[in-house]
């Protein structure tokens, strides 16, 4: 599904050149669920953001679907963005001003979904997730597990192939983050491809491959299993 | 701690340049706006106050309903004059002035080497002595008790003494003046040039009883003729009311004429403090300033002040944000909200005097440069008018609470650990309403402004392009000093073998001016007698064919100079009932002014005032009270036509001083309070765009700070920059619209009641509104595209990023 090729990410900064990630050679099959772990500043986000599409590398290949990300068009782009990939974030980033239905709905207002397609897709995904009876409250009125099964409801209600996670459990306590990661075990049983990011250990073991970030590069894959 | 707080003031205002120069911007450009505005209504206010004892002094000014109008004039007949000196009771003063004049004064003054100096002084006037004891001059030479006590005597301005003689000790000297007839006058007094600020703005007064070389004065014992240009004036001995005056009217009225006359017309006093603002009656200063026209320009002002202050809260919210931090650290140190609010409003007051330092800077500058603005040029200062500065104080304070105090709570109300932590992204957005609230104020305001600036315009377009009922171009108008028929016949054929000129006609006042004359005519039919009033136009037989008035009916007026025929226009038709009769009209007798003579034929109707006043019933006639020549010229010769109307003109009248207009410039000069007022409103109307847009610029600078996340994440689940212009192009159509629903009524309302003083106006039309509203949104689009665009396609990982 995703091939990386010797991808380098610098910035430079008064005759300075400071690597972000340097020479990463990944390649994700689908229905992969993979963990990238590593100290602060490895650069797992900035991995993840160039494999969402948010983020250019400077140097490399990266093919999506057998595509090479770096000739497809803008608008090409945008459309692979919309349509297969969905994201979770640490902080959730929930629009405070939108109820739980409106947040969950608001991916498919941009992909053009019709209304009442809409209605039927938002009020199967809140029945899945169990969260019918929250649908009118607004973010700040959850807590934080909650909030995030809201923010997973919404990266997947467009049927991504790929999810991308950082940190999804990061600001959650433990039983919190037992449930979206069951939550996550169950999509990608269902044929998601999942990376996530995260300094757990026991997180990181409910996937099936792991990725350790140093410095900007692999040190190890699978470090566990290997 | 002071110097801390001025240290981190300072370093505030670099780190944020655009926002600095906005608010310093806006505020500076409110403050001068304010300030100029204050200081032209108290120059107006100013007008004549400086008389001593000048609540004592009053103008006696007569309502008129005979026939059912009701009219106004300032003027008195000239006996009135003395007649109240002697039979009013309670008066200290009593004093004619009297500017009634046929001729504009001529100066001439024999040098020494023999050479004449000649001058126009349209200021001159005819006093009674009393004229000095009842308002304040400072004397030079002379004194009030001395001067014009004896015929041909007058009393001289200093600027006009050294204007005549080079000099100002010139008390005993001799000179002429001319206003048709020459009169000899010999100096008694001088006194210091009056102030600006005073609608007496003469500079040459000479003894109401003075005799020409003929031995013809002014003087006049009618009672029917009454002139605006005949003016009485009394002061009220101490104690006495306007009330106990007034009541002495009647009886004088019913004494000199009859119980009839006292009937109809009502003599009254008005204040001095009156005279520059009321309408109704005219005065010999430049012009009448409206008590709701001054009203109407403070609330300008005040519109201005607000908008400027608005947009000082919105900026300051707007980087609230970003200062949440520095608040949460402060509080966690200990500092306590008090202290914080006063720290806040210590800045805003910092950047208000800024803006205050420089406004006067501005100010001061623009205050010279005010006269094309204004049409006259105002003689103000600054820096020197303790009333202006302690105005400066006020607003200092006042926008420094106004501007800085709901920011100021609102920051030092940040929750510390909330603001440590960086946590209040759009949560704090429950000020939006407020912000909201006042940027629609400001919309309204800006829309006020801008609906009334294109009525006005329209209104004034309207006015250039009405039919008047006669041709006004390429007439050009000279002054004509009584004369014999005869050398007005020469200087017409002089002219008229001039082959750029094509026509030349002599009348009272032209086809339309400000100066119109009128009387009582009386209609006798068969059966029954018809009185009303009319308009006059003492005219000459060439008079239709120069101004092109279409001639409905009969024939034109002899080529005679005695009254024997009488032209009428439509509304005279209609008035006496014959309606569009005309066959029916002709021949009919009218008497008018004592001449007595048939109608002969029916002109279409023509405006003989400004297009603020109706169509008036019109009689023209041919009698040789000539005060003006008009001259058709052919444009194309221009220059060629107006040599020869000089070369003529000077051999013809030698004591005269050529002066010449055109008729459709002095036509335009009856619109010039409404041209005035077109400017100054298009000057605010930019100004409180200017401001406005620096308000919706900080409202769309505040959201893009305040939903920077909510737009990232927007981005990420899909939406582009088109979508993201549409959150901000929605905001602003939505507060566009809603100040507009507002706006509009408003402006409707007002702009009805100032369109209902002209008789000729246009209707305020949808089209009126839409240009409005179209105006006002492609103004707010183009002043948000920047800072939305910028935000539209800003890398949403960057707003995203959680450490």
């Amino acid at each position: 599904m995703i091939q990386l090729r010797n991808i380098d990410k610098y910035i430079d900064k008064r005759f300075q050149r400071t690597f972000i990630l340097k020479g990463i050679d990944l390649d994700i099959e689908e229905g992969e669920f993979i963990t990238i772990m590593g100290p602060s500043g490895a650069g797992k986000s900035t991995l993840l953001n160039i494999l969402g599409f948010l983020d250019e590398p400077s140097e490399g290949e990266y093919s999506f679907l057998g595509e090479p990300v770096h000739n497809l068009s803008e608008k090409k782009k945008s459309n692979y963005h919309k349509s297969h990939i969905g994201f979770v974030f640490q902080a959730y980033h929930l629009i405070d001003e939108l109820t739980v239905y409106e947040n969950i709905e608001m991916p498919l207002l941009y992909r053009k979904v019709k209304s009442k397609q809409r209605k039927a897709m938002v009020a199967d995904i809140l029945d899945r997730f169990n969260i019918v009876a929250k649908k009118d409250l607004f973010p700040p009125q959850l807590s934080g597990g909650q909030q995030q099964v809201v923010g997973v409801a919404r990266a997947i209600i467009g049927s991504p192939k790929l999810l991308l996670a950082d940190e999804p459990t990061g600001n959650l306590h433990s039983e919190q983050s037992e449930q979206i990661m069951e939550m996550f075990t169950e999509l990608n049983k269902s044929g998601v491809t999942i990376v996530q990011v995260t300094h757990s250990e026991k997180m990181a073991s409910y996937g099936n491959r792991i990725i350790n970030l140093q410095d900007g590069a692999v040190v190890e894959e699978n470090p566990y299993h290997a | 701690m002071f110097k801390n707080y001025i240290k981190l003031a300072f370093r505030n205002l670099f780190k944020h340049k655009t926002h600095t120069l906005i608010n310093v911007g806006g505020l500076t450009l409110g403050i001068v706006c304010s300030t100029i505005i204050f200081l032209l209504i108290q120059f107006d206010l100013s007008f004549d106050t400086w008389h001593n004892d000048s609540d004592q002094i009053y103008r006696v000014v007569k309502e008129d309903s005979e026939f059912g109008d009701i009219s106004y004039t300032p003027g008195s007949p000239y006996p009135l004059t003395e007649a109240i000196r002697n039979d009013v009771e309670g008066l200290e003063q009593v004093a004619m002035v009297n500017v009634n004049y046929s001729n504009t004064p001529v100066v001439l003054s024999e040098s020494e080497n023999g050479r004449i100096k000649k001058f126009t002084n349209k200021e001159t006037a005819f006093v009674d002595p009393e004229y000095f004891g009842i308002f304040t001059y400072e004397w030079v030479a002379g004194s009030k008790e001395t001067v014009l006590n004896r015929p041909n005597t007058a009393v001289l301005t200093e600027s006009f003494a050294r204007k005549l003689f080079g000099k100002t000790e010139v008390t005993g000297q001799q000179f002429v003046l001319s206003i048709g007839a020459k009169i000899d006058l010999e100096v008694t007094g001088i006194v210091k040039d009056p102030p600006i600020n005073s609608d007496f703005p003469f500079t040459l007064f000479i003894t109401s009883n003075t005799k020409s070389r003929e031995g013809v004065s002014l003087e006049n014992e009618d009672w029917g003729s009454t002139s605006s240009s005949t003016q009485t004036y009394v002061k009220l001995k101490e104690g006495r009311t306007p009330e106990n005056i007034n009541r002495q009217f009647d009886p004088i009225i019913t004494k000199y004429r009859d119980a009839e006359r006292a009937e109809v017309t009502e003599y009254f006093l008005q204040p001095l403090s009156e005279i520059h603002f009321d309408s109704r009656f005219e005065h010999f200063g430049e012009r009448v300033e409206e008590k709701k026209a001054l009203a109407a320009l403070g609330i300008v002002g005040f519109f201005l002040l607000i908008t400027a202050c608005i947009n000082f809260v919105n900026l300051n919210t707007a980087i609230a944000v970003s200062r949440s931090k520095e608040v949460g650290l402060r509080k966690t140190f200990g500092g306590s909200r008090l202290q914080l609010t006063f720290h806040f409003l210590g800045e805003t007051a910092f950047v208000t005097g800024i803006a205050i330092v420089l406004g006067i800077g501005l100010t001061e500058v623009l205050l010279t440069m005010l006269e094309p603005l204004l049409g006259y040029s105002p003689q103000i200062s600054l820096l020197t008018n303790p009333q202006a500065m302690l105005f400066l104080v006020i607003l200092f304070f006042a926008i420094t609470i106004a501007a800085g105090w709901y920011p100021a709570r609102k920051l030092s109300g940040f929750n510390p650990i909330e603001a440590v932590r960086n946590k209040m992204n759009t949560s704090y957005g429950q000020g939006l309403a407020l912000r909201r609230g006042l940027i629609i104020v400001q919309f309204t305001i800006t829309q006020i402004l801008i609906i009334a600036t294109v009525i006005i315009a329209s209104q004034l377009r309207y006015f250039k392009n009405q039919d008047l009922g006669f041709t006004k171009e390429a007439i050009v108008e000279v002054e004509i000093p009584l004369q014999h028929k005869q050398k007005l016949d020469t200087f017409k054929n002089e002219l008229l073998r001039e082959s750029s000129i094509r026509n030349v006609t002599y009348s009272n006042s032209g086809a339309q001016s400000g100066n119109t004359w009128g009387g009582n005519y009386i209609l006798t039919d068969d059966s029954s007698k018809i009185e009303n009033d009319a308009h006059v136009k003492f005219i000459d037989h060439d008079f239709v064919d120069t101004y092109e008035l279409s001639i409905l009916a009969g024939t034109n007026v002899a080529d005679t100079d005695t009254v024997s025929s009488y032209l009428v226009n439509e509304m005279f038709a209609q008035q006496t009932g014959y309606g569009d009769d005309y066959a029916g009209l002709i021949g009919k007798e009218i008497r008018f002014w004592g001449k007595k003579a048939p109608i002969v034929g029916v002109v279409k109707n023509f405006n003989t005032s400004s297009l603020h006043s109706q169509l008036k019933p019109v009689v023209l006639t041919t009698r040789p009270a000539y005060h003006l020549g008009a001259i058709k010229i052919n444009m194309q010769q221009s220059e060629q036509a107006l040599a020869a109307i000089r070369q003529a003109y000077t051999a013809a009248f030698p004591d005269v001083i050529f002066d010449y207009s055109f008729l459709d410039d002095n036509i335009a000069k009856l619109y010039e309070g409404d041209q005035r007022a077109a400017r100054i409103m298009n000057t605010f109307t930019v100004i409180a765009i200017l401001i406005g847009c620096l308000g919706l610029f900080g409202l769309v600078s505040y959201m893009a700070a305040t939903r920077v996340k909510e737009i990232g994440v927007r981005k990420v689940l899909g939406a582009d920059v088109i979508d993201i212009l549409k959150i901000f192009a929605g905001e602003v159509s939505l507060l566009t619209g809603i100040s507009f629903a507002l706006a509009a009524p408003v402006s409707w309302y007002l702009m009805q009641k100032w369109l209902a003083d002209f008789a000729y106006r246009i209707e305020i039309g949808a089209s009126i509104f839409a240009v409005a509203l179209g105006v006002t949104l492609l103004i707010a689009v183009l002043t948000i595209g920047y800072k939305s665009i910028q935000a539209a396609i800003s890398n949403p990982i960057n707003s995203l990023k959680s450490e």
